[in-house]
């Protein structure tokens, strides 16, 4: 028996066939050419492992024809596909904006969890193998991929898909593990602590003030009791 | 001054301590873990069961559950974790764990069922349970525990759902078809089944198309069309069925009962789905690339090599079922037979039907789907031999192989000089164009009762006969048969052609005709001649048919039809 996955597969490109797929179906040639196009996929992570993800890409003519008819004309739609091929993380704040003239179209949302907390501050990103890593050290991770997608009247068409994936500011030791069904982009974060500090902070800060405000109180005391007394003198004159 | 100092110092010190306490005793409180209704699926397609196991399947759209987990409160919550049962089918999953969840901090649990494969056994829907265990460590440390528990319908597993999306989610066909895929989990190109099938056709090709791989788009258009010519031949039919619309609770859904490739081939009758699915099948394991396409109420095939894709119109295999069709393909409305080249081209129609009016169709390529997880189920296993002996038996009834023996004469040699054998008669007429030996036991008549028929001869015993018939006015050997056709059932009788087969100038038919006296299964040749259309059927009862083989093919040697076999019949008589 196998154990029930508790943290399952979301992974960075799962947001692709949302876009790739303009029939719905998997890929295959009817008639035979090939194009090719690109997508730009942008994942910044923020500290409690949830991504806010921008999709940005620019189709041909046909290919605007037959998405907008599909998805961009049908937001719902395209947040369903976009649930379905992220289906281990949550998804919120879809958005859809469209620039009919230049037949580019950006999707923006939310990811919760799909950086997936290991805990003692271990978050792990799954990365599908066919997703190849081109630069990456520190926050920045680049990756790429190509998919064919279907596409019957212009034959075959490769979306050559560009993800970059921007880790929190306070990340380290950020580095790719090898496995089996994934690769895995790990780093280190300190999560939030557990109790709000700042008011731990706040009392110390005040106890200490009040500490030295009575310190203060005790010298006053202390400088009023050697005062020399007045010259009588001077008070005549 | 001092006094004012003290009373600061008081002041401070104790809106400190009161920070330090609320931190310690209220605003470090612990973790509130919520999850909203967990999202489960209603239902399984047992024979699917694979998929659903498998979270790689389209990156993981395929679970039965998921779970989002949010930490409310302030805290973490610590040793949360999730387990599963489907009671009768998998015992409780061993439990994930998440340590910690940091506050603010969401978790996702997805199910993904290893189900046995005994659900494939299950013929109807079954209701099963799904419960889900969540127990997580509260403020206090103490564990807490819920038991959730949802309905799952494990549907049987010849049943397939297009769709599980609610209701009002459904627009368009691809809402409709939003499981569509499933159908590429039936394929089953190693099934031992279809293995026999494709070697059946085969072997008629010389065997030479086996394994053909991606390249060669000749062999592989060869391949086909001797896959569509076997499935006519051996009276393969298309057999019209909608799936039932049904509904889930706020899933509504298209629910179609749909074969194993294997369950077609034995039963030679399939659906639209049904049979663009053996196709696919016996072409993957022929070694081609294949793609079902689904559109509005229909689905056919494509077949992929490097320079082109063929579709094929499966259906075609029945005139009928394309009725509306055969005037766009320049064939006649009772067409008995829908040639293979013609079943291309009305599929690349509908293909450019569908570009042109922009209307929506799925194609699943069944590699790049089965590749990524869409595996069939385990297949019962199967009498092979069995299974030989009845591709065996159907090949040899099919017009081809009847074909084959028109007119061999027994010893290939031309009637003219060929001895009437002993004990037998040999019947010479129409206008001297045809001939045929039947033993001289056997009741004979000149001019039956139906309008051509100017032969007749039968034993009584075994119900074997011969009808011999001449159209002096027609030319084409189809005119002939549907003239013979029409004068049966204006007799009362009704005749069904199954399959039929052109060798040379004459066209070579089976089938059965239907009446009062029951049912004869015959074959029949229709050849033109010098005057007119000679055609001759040879059969039995039904019931009768297979054990009268030999003696019908030693009569089928030794009819002789046509213009060549005038001089011969006039030397005769």
């Amino acid at each position: 028996m196998r154990s029930a996955s508790i943290i399952s597969g979301a992974s960075l490109c799962k947001g692709l066939l949302a876009v790739a797929i303009l029939l719905g179906g998997g890929a295959v040639t009817l008639r035979a050419q090939e194009a090719s196009r690109t997508v730009d996929q942008t994942f910044q992570f923020d500290e409690r492992g949830d991504a806010k993800i921008e999709f940005n890409f620019q189709l041909s003519r046909l290919q605007w024809n037959r998405w907008k008819a599909q998805y961009g004309d049908h937001p719902d739609v395209l947040l369903r596909v976009t649930k379905y091929n992220m289906a281990a993380a949550a998804i919120d704040n879809f958005s859809l904006t469209k620039d009919d003239t230049q037949r580019r179209a950006v999707t923006r949302f939310t990811a919760r969890a799909l950086a997936q907390y290991r805990g003692n501050g271990q978050f792990e990103i799954p990365i599908p193998r066919n997703i190849k890593p081109v630069t990456g050290s520190g926050l920045d991770w680049v990756f790429t991929s190509s998919t064919p997608e279907s596409n019957v009247s212009e034959g075959q068409t490769i979306v050559n898909v560009t993800l970059r994936a921007k880790l929190p500011a306070k990340a380290h030791d950020a580095h790719m593990v090898g496995g089996n069904d994934f690769n895995r982009l790990v780093y280190s974060l300190e999560v939030s602590p557990s109790k709000p500090k700042t008011l731990l902070y706040s009392g110390v800060v005040l106890i200490v003030a009040g500490l030295v405000a009575a310190v203060r109180a005790t010298r006053a005391d202390e400088t009023t009791a050697t005062h020399p007394p007045r010259d009588p003198s001077r008070r005549s004159s | 001054m001092k006094r004012r100092l003290q009373i600061g110092a008081a002041l401070l010190a104790g809106a400190g301590l009161l920070c330090c306490a609320l931190y310690f005793f209220r605003g470090g409180g612990g973790g509130k873990l919520t999850w909203d209704d967990p999202t489960v699926r209603k239902s399984l397609m047992t024979f699917g069961y694979k998929i659903y196991g498998d979270p790689s399947v389209e990156n993981g759209r395929f679970f039965l559950s998921k779970i989002v987990f949010h930490n409310d409160g302030n805290g973490s919550v610590h040793d949360l974790s999730v387990s599963y049962q489907i009671p009768d089918y998998v015992s409780w999953t061993t439990p994930a764990t998440q340590s910690e969840l940091p506050p603010g901090h969401t978790l996702v649990s997805l199910y993904y069922p290893q189900l046995p494969s005994k659900v494939t056994q299950l013929t109807n829907q079954t209701n099963a349970t799904l419960e889900t265990k969540v127990r997580w460590a509260n403020k206090a440390g103490e564990m807490k525990e819920e038991i959730l528990r949802s309905n799952v319908i494990l549907r049987g597993v010849n049943e397939i759902e297009y769709c599980d999306l609610p209701e009002n989610e459904l627009a368009n066909l691809y809402d409709m078809l939003s499981t569509g895929e499933f159908a590429v989990a039936m394929v089953t190109p190693n099934d031992p089944v279809v293995k026999e099938f494709a070697a059946e056709i085969t072997k008629r090709t010389g065997g030479t198309m086996a394994n053909i791989g991606p390249h060669g788009a000749e062999e592989a258009f060869q391949l086909m069309k001797a896959i569509y010519d076997y499935m006519c031949e051996t009276g393969m039919r298309y057999t019209s069925d909608e799936g039932i619309p049904s509904k889930l609770g706020d899933i509504s859904t298209t629910v179609q009962t749909v074969r194993m490739p294997r369950d077609v081939i034995i039963t030679n009758q399939g659906l639209c789905v049904e049979l663009a699915i053996l196709w696919a099948s016996v072409m993957e394991y022929l070694g081609c690339n294949t793609s079902l396409v689904f559109k509005q109420g229909h689905a056919f095939t494509v077949v992929h090599t490097a320079q082109q894709s063929v579709p094929i119109e499966c259906t075609a295999i029945t005139p009928k079922a394309i009725g509306g069709w055969l005037k766009a393909l320049g064939l006649s409305q009772d067409a008995a037979v829908v040639p293979f080249e013609k079943a291309v081209q009305m599929a690349n129609m509908e293909l450019s039907n569908l570009e042109e009016g922009n209307e929506p169709y799925i194609v699943y390529n069944v590699q790049n789907y089965q590749q990524q997880g869409m595996h069939a189920p385990e297949l019962p296993s199967i009498d092979v031999d069995k299974i030989k002996n009845i591709l065996a038996q159907r090949s040899n009834h099919t017009a081809t192989a009847y074909a084959q023996n028109v007119g061999t004469g027994g010893n290939g040699t031309a009637a003219a000089s060929t001895q009437v054998r002993q004990s037998y008669y040999r019947w010479v007429g129409a206008n001297n164009m045809a001939s045929v030996d039947v033993p001289e036991g056997w009741t004979r008549m000149e001019n039956g009762p139906v309008p051509g028929m100017v032969f007749i001869a039968q034993d009584m015993q075994t119900t074997l006969a011969v009808n011999v018939f001449h159209y002096p006015n027609l030319a084409a050997p189809i005119d002939g048969m549907e003239e013979a056709r029409r004068g049966i059932a204006r007799n009362g009788g009704r005749v069904k052609i199954e399959t039929q087969q052109q060798k040379g100038n004459s066209i070579v038919y089976t089938g059965t005709t239907s009446s009062r006296n029951g049912t004869f299964q015959w074959v029949g040749i229709f050849t033109p001649a010098q005057s007119g259309v000679v055609g001759m059927f040879f059969g039995s009862t039904k019931r009768y048919f297979e054990r009268n083989q030999p003696m019908m093919l030693d009569i089928i040697r030794s009819a002789r039809i046509g213009a060549g076999e005038s001089n011969n019949n006039e030397e005769n008589q």
